[in-house]
């Protein structure tokens, strides 16, 4: 037997495992490169187009104290400096320190991680489980009553402030009903309002993008082969045209993920959630400028950190994406 | 079901099922249907000040917190009831609509000028430019709408133009994604070539050729943009960073009716009705637009 030039070279001649590995390096860089710009858009928006110091204090403030609140902050040294400090410092860790709290900036968006966490994640399950089979439904029943109602819902879901349809959902179910709470938390009860509101917008996404995304590939002539052989009609639609549907969607989640943070904002002010969204509005309350700045530059990494999950995890379903591209 | 259809959805299916059956111009009943109430609201707005409406500002302790005229205790006085200082809601509603459309508009306008400025030079002159404008745009993309202008407005203070300004700086990379793909397909087209042959500087042929190619994509874009830029000013003077007292936007009146919403709910029922209502009719404005003006809409 001769020997194999390599045990990974496929009927291709292409190095599989190389080119998976290329292929996380490139979009690890390409994250890294994404991140390093937003830290400085973010940078630049907010410290060389304001006067945080100014805002932190209030219009009544003595222009010394003004200065030595700039002074005590870096805010006075020159923007290149402390642009560079800016990113030194959130590489190796350092979020600052939260005026308001005394403490570490990190310490502080970590304390509240595990509740946003729990929420997101809720509220993404939801969205995926009813969007999913909603978007399911209407595609096997195009222009049915159910479609056209899902169409209407999801128009309406996607058209309305989270927030306010939080606070309807807590007038209704826990003011006039009295069936859940409007606020509170550690139990499962109290996350069912929160929960539901955030999945809101993310679930008339999936749902439209999977309604799409099923009559598209139910129009393919494998699905048309699969008919012939006699395979059921719910045979088909769940084990073949959803695996090939799902792919669209698994991105769409990828991008949502800041639609969700966002929305995590305002939902965890109306249920008074204790997560990174309370942090937040109460960061921006007592204008603990730092904080803010260091609850952005864990959005972004959140984000960026998702979608490059999200990209490998697209990687690994579908093996076209990772083939290295021609010309 | 099927005689239940709207005029619009059966020119819809009709289009997705039997492009031959088409009407000409599918689409154009939706637009006519959702742009002429859009237009109407826009005009009372603008023409508040002169409609025979009670006077927003008019404080009446003796009514205070009235409810709307269908709920007990409500009167044709205050035919959405009133706030705690006795205001009427429908009169501050359409008060409130002055800014939020004008808030909309403006920081839309903004945002598609930046926008498709940059995406037609980067889809056009491709390259490193294009490298560095594609990159700006996926790093823009990645911070969370609601924190960068949380950051932006904590440093810089609160006014209509920090908003307006802050929704076109989010809202810019949307047109620039779009605008840069749909021109990289148009740059492979032969009349650019032949231009671009007859020497027809690169300014003449983006501002001249192309712009107006892409005018149709540009004009559903924003229109859909106007209905997210209503949601995010809503999101923004709700956690008191927007437009704040004595200014009002809907979703100021949002922030301002949620302490009281247990006894008068109406004060965040309509605010939050009036929004969702225009941001439907907005969105299905920019479905009729795509299905009118692009072709391509109705095979999909």
């Amino acid at each position: 037997m001769t020997a194999a030039p390599s045990s990974n070279v496929t009927a291709h001649g292409r190095r599989e495992i190389p080119a998976l590995g290329r292929f996380i390096a490139a979009r690890a860089a390409g994250g890294l490169l994404t991140l390093l710009l937003a830290l400085t858009i973010a940078f630049f928006l907010a410290r060389a187009a304001g006067d945080p110091a100014r805002q932190m204090l209030g219009s009544l403030a003595s222009d010394q104290a003004v200065a030595a609140l700039n002074r005590q902050l870096g805010y006075d040294r020159p923007l290149p400096v402390q642009y560079v400090s800016f990113i030194g410092d959130t590489l190796t860790g350092n979020f600052g320190e939260s005026l308001r709290y005394s403490r570490a900036n990190l310490a502080l968006i970590l304390d509240r991680f595990p509740a946003t966490l729990q929420l997101t994640a809720a509220a993404l399950l939801i969205a995926i489980v009813v969007g999913g089979l909603l978007g399911l439904l209407s595609a096997l029943r195009q222009g049915s009553l159910l479609d056209r109602i899902a169409n209407l819902g999801t128009l309406v879901l996607l058209s309305l402030p989270l927030f306010w349809l939080g606070l309807m959902l807590a007038e209704l179910f826990a003011v006039r009903f009295q069936l859940l709470p409007a606020g509170g938390y550690g139990e499962f009860r109290h996350l069912i309002l929160p929960a539901v509101t955030l999945s809101g917008y993310v679930l008339g996404q999936i749902a439209r993008l999977t309604r799409a995304s099923m009559i598209s590939v139910l129009r393919e002539p494998y699905i048309a082969l699969a008919r012939a052989h006699g395979i059921g009609a719910t045979r088909i639609a769940f084990v073949h045209a959803l695996r090939n549907a799902a792919l669209p969607v698994v991105t769409l989640i990828g991008v949502q993920s800041g639609m969700l943070m966002s929305g995590a904002v305002t939902v965890e002010f109306v249920f008074a959630w204790p997560g990174i969204g309370l942090l937040t509005t109460d960061a921006v309350l007592a204008r603990d400028v730092p904080l803010v700045q260091a609850l952005v530059v864990f959005g972004a990494i959140m984000f960026v950190a998702i979608n490059l999950v999200v990209d490998l995890a697209y990687a690994a379903i579908d093996p076209r994406i990772r083939a290295p591209r021609h010309g | 079901m099927g005689e239940a259809l709207s005029p619009a959805a059966k020119a819809d299916s009709a289009a997705s099922t039997a492009p031959h059956r088409r009407v000409r111009h599918p689409g154009t009943v939706q637009v006519l249907a959702t742009g002429i109430p859009l237009l109407l609201l826009a005009a009372a707005a603008v023409a508040a000040p002169w409609l025979p409406i009670p006077d927003a500002g008019a404080i009446d302790l003796g009514s205070s917190l009235s409810p709307p005229v269908w709920a007990d205790g409500g009167g044709w006085d205050h035919v959405l009831g009133t706030d705690q200082l006795g205001r009427d809601l429908g009169a501050r509603l359409l008060w409130g609509a002055r800014l939020t459309l004008l808030i909309a508009f403006s920081s839309t306008i903004l945002g598609a000028i930046v926008g498709t400025t940059l995406g037609m030079l980067a889809g056009y002159v491709r390259g490193w430019t294009d490298f560095a404008i594609s990159r700006v745009i996926d790093a823009q993309l990645a911070i969370p709408f609601l924190l960068l202008a949380i950051t932006i407005m904590t440093a810089r203070g609160q006014s209509v133009g920090a908003i307006v300004a802050v929704l076109a700086i989010i809202g810019w990379a949307q047109y620039a994604r779009v605008i840069r793909s749909e021109v990289l397909t148009l740059r492979s087209r032969p009349f650019i070539l032949g231009l671009q042959i007859a020497g027809a500087s690169p300014a003449r042929i983006i501002f001249r050729h192309v712009l107006p190619n892409i005018a149709d994509t540009l004009l559903v874009l924003a229109t859909l943009q106007v209905g997210y830029v209503i949601l995010a000013e809503s999101a923004l003077s709700f956690i008191g960073l927007g437009v704040t007292s004595p200014d009002i936007s809907w979703g100021a009146m949002l922030a301002d009716g949620r302490e009281l919403m247990t006894s008068a709910w109406w004060l965040v029922a309509f605010p939050g009705l009036a929004i969702t209502l225009v941001v439907v009719l907005i969105s299905l404005l920019g479905d009729g637009l795509k299905a009118r003006y692009d072709p391509r809409a109705g095979a999909r």
